[in-house]
């Protein structure tokens, strides 16, 4: 590389470092920061009161928010912080002006003053040691407060804040101000006292405030609770009005539901009845279409024939009438005939009836008589001619009776008592025949028998009977015989 | 020719030194005649003229056949006025202060208004403007005022107390 390019960028390089070298010895300070410099010596003055010569501290330049040329090595730049400090201040047990033990808790807040007298006085007592500040204003505060507090009463601290900050003020001249410092603000954050003395102050006070409080609630509330039931009566109205304005509607619009409902059966049965009377107009005039109808096909032709039919039945009524008629002369004329007839054949009847009367009256006399001279005979017979016609029967009876067992081929006789025995069936044939014609015809011939026994006496009798009984048997028939 | 870039280099070093070590060569350097020419000859100063010699006489002498003489002659009186140029800067900073910090005598005759009234023994509390700041003082007077009145300040009884009266029109 040429040394002659070397040396050009060389000055260039030169030019900025000067700049550079001399603007770094310019100092500006923050507007919360105070410069201090010193390294100057400073001006010869002379008191103007005392005629005596001193030398000012003029060299010592102070310099607040703003820019400083430092000379280098001559002079000395140092820094102090103007900004707020927070300082907590508590007292316990401060005696207050009447003898109250009070508890305080405050806060103050604390500066470095920002012009040059407080800024030289603070610098030469804290720049070394500006974290002392705190709790070196802590000590006094506490202190200054106490005081404070001793000279005031309670209610004065807590009400009275001018004079607070009087009394404040006095203190802060006396022991801050002297040092740079400036007290921006002191307050009294808490206050408590021993015993109740402060509760017991605000007690009237809580009382009332409280009794005004009850009473503005209970009138509130009465406010309240009327408006309360005002509106709810309001609304009670508004509801009854409403519901009868609905139920009035609803009426209006049932109604009307009810005529738009009817509307339609209404209108329908005005309909059917108009429909129903053109049919029954319809039905009438078929009827009567019927009616003719059957007038000409039905009523007419039968009129016709009923009355052909009259004509004829009239026509055979009066045949019939005129052939009675005919046939009653007839009759009448062929009855007088046969009466006359008859009549006639009557007495030719009567006259042979007489005729055959005597004919018979002269029998039966003759028969009469002929029976009579008979019964006279028998009565002489009695009962000898009876019992020998008996006897004479006798026979019959009895062949009629073993008749059975001379149908019988072979016998053979089972009995105890021997071949006796069949004589005995025999005789007891004789009498199951006798008691058969007992049975049979009514003559209980044994009784028969046993009279004829015993009788001879009365004879008479008991042949006219038995004869009588005999001709029951021969003849079929009782024939009542009287003398 | 080495000599002269050398000359350059030594006195850009030494500057980036005195930034670094901030004063210390000063002390060691120029301490003594600080005082004779005020600031004059400060280090920034000295270096300049050392440095813009060197590198000037560089340039003459790799540029032109000027020969050795000549190029000292020039580099001599490019250093001079680069040292001047320094030397004018630093006296222009220097004096371009800001305005002097307030001094407590400044409040004399200023207006306030009063915070805390002031009773007429003991401190009340005055807001007056101190150097375009407002500023709160404790104040004392010698008859009450009530808050809010407007006051004059009659005497400065400390840093941060003042003595008022009342502002009669």
């Amino acid at each position: 590389m040429s040394p002659v390019i070397i040396a050009v960028l060389g000055i260039g390089v030169l030019a900025v470092l000067l700049a550079v070298a001399v603007v770094t010895r310019y100092k500006v300070a923050g507007p919360s920061e105070a410069f201090i410099v010193t390294g100057r010596r400073g001006k010869q003055a002379t008191d103007p009161e005392t005629g005596q010569v001193f030398t000012d501290n003029s060299g010592q330049k102070v310099v607040v928010g703003g820019g400083v040329f430092v000379v280098p090595f001559v002079q000395q730049k140092f820094s102090l912080d103007l900004s707020s400090r927070h300082i907590p201040v508590a007292v316990r047990g401060a005696v207050t002006l009447r003898g109250v033990k009070a508890h305080l808790e405050g806060v103050a807040i604390v500066k470095v003053g920002g012009n040059e007298d407080s800024i030289r006085a603070a610098a030469q007592r804290f720049l070394r040691q500006q974290g002392g500040i705190v709790g070196f204003t802590q000590e006094v505060l506490s202190g200054a407060l106490r005081s404070i507090v001793g000279r005031m009463s309670v209610e004065d601290i807590i009400r009275d804040r001018a004079a607070f900050a009087g009394q404040v003020a006095e203190e802060a001249e006396a022991s801050l101000s002297g040092q740079g410092l400036v007290l921006d603000a002191f307050q009294i954050q808490d206050i408590t006292t021993e015993g109740s003395y402060l509760e017991d102050l605000g007690r009237p006070e809580a009382a009332r405030a409280k009794q005004e409080a009850d009473i503005a609630e209970a009138v509130a509330r009465r406010a309240a609770e009327q408006a309360r039931l005002k509106a709810e009566e309001e609304i009670a109205i508004a509801q009854r009005t409403f519901e009868l304005k609905q139920a009035e509607i609803k009426a209006e619009t049932d109604e009307a539901k009810a005529r738009a409902a009817a509307a339609g059966p209404l209108a329908r049965a005005a309909r059917e009845q108009e429909v129903l009377s053109e049919q029954e107009k319809v039905a009438e005039r078929q009827a009567a279409l019927t009616d003719r109808e059957l007038d000409t096909q039905v009523r007419k032709p039968a009129d016709a024939a009923r009355y052909r039919a009259e004509q004829e039945a009239e026509a055979r009524r009066i045949a019939q009438v005129k052939e009675a008629e005919a046939e009653a002369d007839r009759a009448r004329l062929t009855g007088e005939g046969e009466k006359a007839h008859r009549a006639a054949l009557a007495a030719a009847v009567r006259i042979e009836g007489e005729a055959e009367a005597a004919a018979i009256g002269a029998k039966g006399a003759a028969e009469a008589e002929a029976m009579h001279k008979k019964a006279d005979a028998f009565a002489r017979y009695g009962d000898a001619a009876v019992l020998q016609m008996l006897v004479g029967v006798l026979p019959e009876v009895v062949a009629k009776a073993s008749e059975p067992l001379s149908a019988v081929e072979k016998m053979t006789i089972i009995s105890t008592d021997g071949a006796g025995q069949l004589a005995r069936t025999v005789a007891d044939n004789v009498a199951q025949g006798v008691e058969l014609l007992n049975a049979t015809t009514g003559v209980d011939l044994t009784e028969l028998l046993k009279k004829l026994g015993a009788s001879g006496t009365d004879g008479k009798a008991a042949a006219a009977t038995a004869a009588v009984e005999a001709g029951s048997v021969t003849v079929n028939g009782r024939i009542e015989v009287t003398d | 020719m080495t000599l002269f870039l050398g000359l350059g280099v030594g006195g850009i070093a030494l500057l980036i030194l005195s930034l670094i070590l901030d004063g210390a060569l000063e002390g060691a350097f120029g301490g003594v005649l600080n005082g004779f020419f005020d600031g004059l000859l400060s280090l920034p100063v000295i270096a300049g003229f050392v440095s813009m010699l060197g590198f000037c006489g560089a340039i003459v002498l790799g540029t032109t056949d000027l020969g050795v003489v000549a190029a000292v002659a020039a580099g001599t009186v490019a250093g001079a006025v680069a040292a001047v140029l320094t030397w004018r800067f630093s006296r222009a900073l220097m004096r371009s202060e800001t305005t002097a910090t307030p001094r407590g005598d400044d409040l004399l005759g200023t207006s306030g208004t009063v915070v805390t009234p002031i009773p007429a023994s003991g401190y009340g509390e005055v807001l007056l403007r101190l150097g375009g700041q407002p500023v709160k003082f404790a104040a004392k007077s010698h008859e009450p005022v009530g808050y809010g009145a407007e006051v004059w300040v009659e005497a400065t009884l400390s840093s941060t107390a003042v003595s008022v009266r009342p502002v009669q029109r």
